[in-house]
């Protein structure tokens, strides 16, 4: 093999260990964000980079490259779900949307044991009110709120259109806002 | 601006994709209306509270991880070999439009050249070794 082939080679696993290195806790949280499940997800995240290296000399646009990936990560994690409820007997992995649970015990804050029972039960309400939204609204929810992904990123992802990301991210918040304000309104109930 | 318009701008709102003359609708529905102003004071509150939280870490060892498993999968090694072919291939074609630049260089510097240039005459070996070895010649200097 001559030295430039050798040189080209080597720069190219460069740029994709630059690549896996920027990109990988953003496929990690998609996956999350759909699968629910951290071990399920980091399979997600190796599986779309072993698809990744294989098409890596194919790339033509760097700047298209992170949505590229979210669609591979979003396409897996989808076939993942399909295939547990092929399998009906094996459950999910405990709900969980783990950004939510800090919100138990924010960092740097002191506060009186009364606040801290407060902000507790508003968390767990927070919480049990995005858990309760179907899917399609709760993955909407926390891949535009907690993840901060903008509708293009979340449209790559689910395979779905900008304007379906916006219509679905309107309606999941206004069930959210229906939920929570139960849920005030059964608090206020002495 | 009617209740379901203004849920969808809100929306629309929070995301900062609306404009100015929308926002200004959107502000007097809202203080017109209660039901509306509630429900977007909980959809401000529940978004300023879920964006508040830092996103889910990926774990510490994923990323390399990730490079090792994509780098020695079988898949990629079938990969890599297609790479040194696509490499290899690429190597030919400079190679080859490299030469034929040079070619065409020289070809039209040919054409552009005005003055005749010498023409190399084959010489006999036989000829030169007699010229070089006879009396007066350039090696008796």
């Amino acid at each position: 093999m001559s030295s430039r082939v050798l040189q080209a080679k080597v720069d190219a696993r460069e740029a994709f260990r630059d690549l896996v290195e920027n990109t990988h806790s953003r496929v990690y949280r998609v996956a999350l964000a759909l699968l629910q499940s951290p071990h399920e997800a980091e399979e997600v995240v190796q599986e779309t980079f072993v698809r990744a290296w294989e098409a890596f000399h194919e790339l033509r646009d760097p700047s298209a490259t992170t949505s590229w990936l979210l669609k591979i990560a979003g396409n897996l994690a989808r076939d993942k779900r399909r295939l547990w409820r092929r399998r009906s007997n094996e459950p999910f992995d405990e709900a969980t949307i783990e950004p939510l649970r800090s919100l138990l015990s924010p960092e740097g804050t002191i506060e009186s044991p009364d606040e801290a029972v407060l902000r507790k039960q508003r968390a767990d309400s927070l919480r049990r009110a995005v858990e309760g939204l179907k899917e399609s609204h709760r993955v909407v929810i926390v891949l535009r709120e907690i993840e901060e992904m903008t509708y293009e990123e979340i449209a790559s992802a689910l395979s779905i259109p900008v304007g379906t990301v916006e219509s679905r991210l309107h309606r999941a918040r206004e069930k959210l806002a229906k939920k929570l304000r139960r849920l005030v309104e059964r608090e206020k109930t002495p | 601006m009617k209740c379901k318009e203004a849920k969808v701008a809100f929306s629309q709102h929070l995301d900062g994709r609306l404009g100015n003359i929308e926002l200004e609708r959107l502000d007097d529905h809202v203080h017109s209306c209660a039901s509306c102003e509630e429900d977007f004071r909980i959809m401000e509150v529940s978004s300023r509270a879920l964006r508040s939280l830092e996103p889910t870490p990926a774990p510490p060892y994923l990323a390399e991880r990730a490079f090792r498993v994509a780098l020695s999968s079988k898949r990629a090694a079938r990969f890599s070999g297609q790479f040194v072919f696509v490499a290899r291939r690429t190597a030919i074609a400079a190679a080859l439009a490299a030469m034929g630049l040079w070619i065409g260089g020289g070809l039209t510097t040919g054409l552009r050249e005005t003055e005749p240039r010498m023409t190399p005459v084959e010489a006999d070996p036989v000829e030169v070794a007699i010229y070089i070895w006879t009396p007066g010649g350039i090696l008796d200097d």
